[in-house]
């Protein structure tokens, strides 16, 4: 019998379990140099409790919910947040947490109900300052990224040629009809746009380049500040992205209880419309943000996508320890 | 009709849509920072082959498509039909050629395939992914070819099928194929 030719010669060769190792190996020395990065800044580390009586209130983040004492529903905190600001109001300066938050629903290539967070608060800090700290903690994942930083209506005027602050709901739907995007027709104006950002302008975002965008519509402020730009009223809130790849939401902090009562109530209207479960206000929470008297910068960084991007590796469940 | 929500539609599920039947490529959940999340789906028509892609609201259900994978066996093909009969019923169906072109050159009788059935039609039909066919014509392989780099040579199959095969193997030899690219897997 003839030699068979090499070519036509398969050798299984399964490398991931050995890979896999090393990832997680890693990633444990990743959780060091985070903490490192903090101490070194003199941030101090802060361990907010994960199981929380009361709901932090988003539209569309939803909660796992703990029976304690077989009555009383506790929360998986979705963020450490809340907790943190109520310990910026007690006379905490600058503080980090680094650890797991629970988001129900959320399942997906980049996207699991548990995840790493890196979550940390700046007191009277500059906007430029915190993106250059920011930057300096990404750069502990991928170093040398260069960085942008670009408003969100100058993205939107550059990508789609609309001003995404003047666009009404029935020009934003005459667009996605000519660009053929099949999307549902019971939208808000802030769903058009943000489905216009992940179709159309994330994919072309530069690769191997930190975008930031910021100064948001004021209809997304979660829990920013609102200041008027050109005319515009914005939010002081960004985004952090590796090429398409959504890593962090950062606010100048709103500190004020009535104004973030006003926008829980909102976002409990969209609960209502939505047919979710309506929260229950904090009001301990809202009485912290009356005592925290200064200014502060804050932002949650997702640690597993940085450990994605550190491995090129394109699912959240390879790479986290399970 | 049953339905299936955004969070349990898996690649490969058949679902309905505008009264076409369509098979799921892929299912992608997106959520932008703090807004609504979506799932993205690519969607293949069985009919058209066409891949489009849908955005849904996470949590909205799907219609699922009354569609029916059953294996036949193919008895013999006519001009215009292919004639395929089910080996437990024996219940026996003429698909017409033209409704299933793709697979054209991949039908040998006494072979068992996959029939896809959409309400009751047959929509398509699955060749199995490697099939043992002879080969019907190719040229012979000269020696000192594969020095020029040239290692392989178009072959036609017993099928109908064209291929490329490496330049050492000869007409009336049958070779394992894969139907799913078409490429030469070894002789048999």
């Amino acid at each position: 019998m003839k030699k068979k030719s090499l070519k036509w010669i398969h050798v299984p060769v399964n490398t991931s379990v050995v890979y896999n190792l090393k990832v997680l190996k890693d990633r444990s020395l990743m959780l060091k140099k985070v903490r490192s990065f903090f101490d070194s800044k003199n941030i101090l580390e802060v361990d907010c409790k994960a199981l929380q009586p009361s709901p932090s209130i988003d539209a569309y983040i939803d909660l796992i919910e703990a029976p304690v004492n077989k009555t009383n529903i506790h929360y998986l905190h979705s963020s450490p947040e809340y907790a943190m600001k109520k310990l910026l109001s007690y006379g905490f300066e600058d503080i980090y947490q680094l650890g797991h938050v629970f988001r129900d629903g959320e399942k997906g290539k980049k996207h699991a109900f548990e995840f790493t967070m890196i979550e940390w608060y700046r007191k009277n800090i500059s906007f430029d300052s915190f993106i250059e700290e920011c930057i300096a903690l990404i750069h502990l994942f991928i170093p040398n990224l260069p960085y942008e930083i670009i408003t969100y209506k100058n993205l939107f005027l550059k990508h789609l040629k609309i001003n995404p602050h003047q666009i009404s709901l029935k020009q934003l739907q005459k667009i996605c009809e000519e660009k053929n995007l099949l999307f549902p027709t019971d939208l808000t104006k802030d769903d058009y746009l943000n489905l216009l950002l992940t179709h159309l302008i994330e994919p072309s975002l530069p690769q191997n380049t930190i975008t930031i965008i910021c100064n948001y519509p004021s209809t997304q402020s979660a829990l920013a500040k609102l200041k008027k730009v050109d005319n515009d009223l914005i939010a002081e809130r960004f985004e952090i992205y590796i090429g398409s790849m959504e890593l962090g939401n950062g606010y100048h902090e709103l500190t004020d209880s009535r104004e973030q009562k006003k926008r829980f109530d909102e976002q409990n209207n969209i609960r209502e419309k939505l047919h979710k479960k309506i929260y229950e206000i904090d009001n301990s929470f809202l009485k912290a943000l009356d005592n925290i008297f200064d200014s502060y910068f804050g932002i949650a960084i997702g640690f597993d996508r940085l450990m994605m991007l550190r491995h090129q590796i394109d699912d959240i469940s390879k790479i986290s320890f399970n | 009709m049953a339905q299936a929500a955004t969070n349990e539609i898996k690649p490969g599920m058949k679902i309905e849509l505008d009264n076409d039947p369509y098979i799921v490529v892929s299912n992608d959940f997106v959520k932008p920072g703090k807004g609504q999340s979506f799932n993205r789906i690519r969607l293949k028509n069985l009919k058209s082959g066409r891949v489009v892609e849908k955005t849904y609201k996470s949590g909205d259900k799907l219609d699922l498509a009354n569609v029916e994978e059953t294996q036949m066996r193919l008895l013999y093909t006519e001009t215009e039909d292919a004639v395929f009969m089910n080996d437990e019923t024996f219940d026996q169906i003429h698909v017409p050629l033209q409704r299933i072109e793709p697979v054209v050159s991949w039908l040998k009788e006494d072979t068992l395939y996959d029939v896809i059935f959409y309400n009751g039609e047959v929509i398509d039909v699955m060749p199995p992914t490697f099939m043992e066919l002879k080969i019907t014509q190719t040229e012979p392989g000269a020696r000192g070819d594969t020095a020029s780099g040239r290692v392989l040579k178009p072959a036609i199959l017993e099928s109908g099928a064209k291929v490329q095969v490496p330049i050492f193997v000869n007409e009336e030899e049958v070779i394992k194929v894969d139907t799913r690219t078409g490429e030469y897997v070894s002789r048999v």
